[in-house]
C-alpha cells in the first residue's frame, strides 16, 4: 500500500473538503514530495504494537496539521516559496483554518475507543495552540539570550512532533503513560528538527530571511553572544549578509569557524544520547506489544534518521582525526 | 548538557585531555561551507518540499 496515495484518498472524502478543490490539489502536491514527518505517527503506531491501518487516522491528521500550519508559517516568514504567493493570503488563511478541523476530523470519524479518540483529539488541539504561539513569539521578539531562544525553539517544534508520536501511539493501543512517554521523545525530535532547520537556515545559499537583524537562529545567537576573536566582525557582516554574496560567504565560514555550527551538533548529539536512555526505560515497561514488536528498533531507527547525516560527517572526519594521531599532530 | 559560553570554552584548545567527540567537533569548525551545506538539509519541516510548495494552479 502506498500510504500517500491512501492519505489523498483519505482526504478527499472529509466532509465539506472534499467539495474544496483548491485544497485537495493542495493536499495532492504536498503529498507528491511524500514528506517522511508524515510518516512519524506510523512509526510510533509500530512501535506500540499496532498496524499501519490503526496509524491511518494519525498520519492524516499529522498531514493535514503540517499543511495548514507551514501556510501560516510561510505568509509569518514572507517566504517566497509560499502558497499565499499563488492564492493570496486570505484564502491560504482560510485553508489553513480550514486544514485545522480536517485534522480533529481525521481523529473524530476513527473506530477507537471513546476514551483514546478524546485523548487524541485533545492531541491535534495541543499542536495548533502551542505551535501557534510558538510562531508568534518566534516572529514577534527579539531573541537577546540562549533562554529566550530555547523557548521559542521548543514551543514552536516540539509540539507538532510531541504529538505525532503520541497520536501514532494511542492509535495503536498504548497505554495513557505510554503515549505520554511517546509525547516526551516526540518533544526532542522536534527540538533536533528545529537545530536541523537553524543550520540549513543559516548556512544555506543564497541567504535566507534568517539572516535579517530582527531573526535568531541558534548559529547566529552563538556567533553573537559568544567572546571569540571574529566576533565584532559577524556583528558587522550580518546586517548585509542578505545583499551581498560574498558578505555571506565570510559570515557563513565564520560561524563554522567559531564553533556555532559544532554547538548546535553538541544539542543534537546530547538529545540523541537522552533519547536513548528514555528508549532503554521504555523496554523495561510493561509492554502491549506481548514481545511481537521491537520498540527499540523502530524508534532508535527514528532518531538514528535524524542523526545519520552528522554521522556521515563524522565519519569522514575520523579518518582525518585518526591520521593525526598517528603523525603526533594535536 | 552545556550552554554556549561554558561550550565555546570546552571546545577551545586547552591541556585537558579531549574526547572523541570533543576531537570531532573542533575538527567540524575547519571544514568548508560546502562540506555543512547539506548536512540539515533534509531535516527541516518548515518546508514541504522546494518544488511542491505552493504549487497550486
Amino acid at each position: 500500500m502506498d500510504i500517500y496515495a491512501r492519505l489523498v484518498d483519505e482526504f478527499s472524502k472529509i466532509t465539506h473538503l472534499k467539495e474544496w478543490n483548491e485544497v485537495q490539489t493542495l493536499f495532492r502536491q504536498v503529498a507528491l514530495g511524500r514528506p517522511a514527518h508524515w510518516l512519524l505517527p506510523l512509526r510510533a503506531c509500530e512501535a506500540a504494537g499496532g498496524t499501519v491501518e490503526q496509524a491511518i487516522p494519525a498520519i492524516l491528521a499529522v498531514a493535514c496539521s503540517h499543511i495548514g500550519i507551514v501556510l501560516v508559517d510561510d505568509m509569518l516568514d514572507a517566504d517566497s516559496r509560499g502558497a499565499h504567493l499563488k492564492v493570496g493570503e486570505p484564502a491560504a488563511a482560510n485553508m489553513a483554518s480550514a486544514l485545522q478541523s480536517a485534522a480533529l476530523a481525521a481523529i473524530s470519524v476513527c473506530n477507537i475507543s471513546l476514551d483514546a479518540k478524546l485523548r487524541s483529539m485533545e492531541c491535534v488541539n495541543e499542536i495548533f495552540l502551542a505551535t501557534t504561539i510558538g510562531q508568534y513569539w518566534d516572529v514577534n521578539s527579539i531573541v537577546e539570550d540562549e533562554d529566550s531562544y530555547w523557548k521559542i525553539a521548543k514551543a514552536k517544534s516540539s509540539p507538532f512532533f510531541g504529538a505525532s508520536l503520541q497520536l501514532g501511539a494511542l492509535m495503536g493501543g498504548a497505554s495513557v503513560k505510554l503515549s505520554e512517554q511517546f509525547k516526551e521523545l516526540g518533544g526532542l525530535y522536534g527540538e533536533m528538527i528545529q537545530l536541523h532547520d537553524d543550520i540549513n537556515d543559516t548556512l544555506t545559499v543564497p541567504a535566507k530571511p534568517d539572516w535579517e537583524t530582527d531573526r535568531t537562529p541558534l548559529p547566529i545567537l552563538f556567533a553573537k553572544l559568544v567572546d571569540h576573536p571574529l566576533r565584532a566582525r559577524f556583528v558587522e557582516l550580518r546586517p548585509n549578509a542578505r545583499s551581498s554574496p560574498k558578505i555571506l560567504k565570510e559570515a557563513q565560514e565564520i560561524l563554522i569557524r567559531c564553533g556555532a555550527i559544532s554547538y548546535c551538533v553538541y544539542q543534537l548529539m546530547n538529545r540523541y544520547e537522552t533519547v536513548k536512555n528514555m528508549l532503554v526505560e521504555l523496554e523495561h515497561l510493561d509492554t502491549l506489544c506481548k514481545g511481537e514488536c521491537k520498540r527499540y528498533e523502530i524508534l532508535n531507527e527514528v532518531f538514528e534518521d535524524v542523526l545519520r547525516p552528522v554521522f556521515l560527517i563524522f565519519e569522514k572526519l575520523d579518518k582525518v582525526i585518526g591520521s593525526e594521531v598517528q603523525t603526533g599532530v594535536a | 548538557m552545556k550552554r554556549m559560553h561554558d561550550f565555546y570554552k570546552w571546545l577551545s584548545p586547552s591541556d585537558t585531555p579531549r574526547t572523541l567527540d570533543r576531537r570531532r567537533l573542533m575538527a567540524l569548525t575547519h571544514l568548508e561551507r560546502s562540506q555543512l551545506a547539506n548536512m540539515s538539509s533534509e531535516g527541516t519541516w518548515f518546508v514541504w518540499n522546494a518544488e511542491q510548495s505552493g504549487a497550486i494552479e
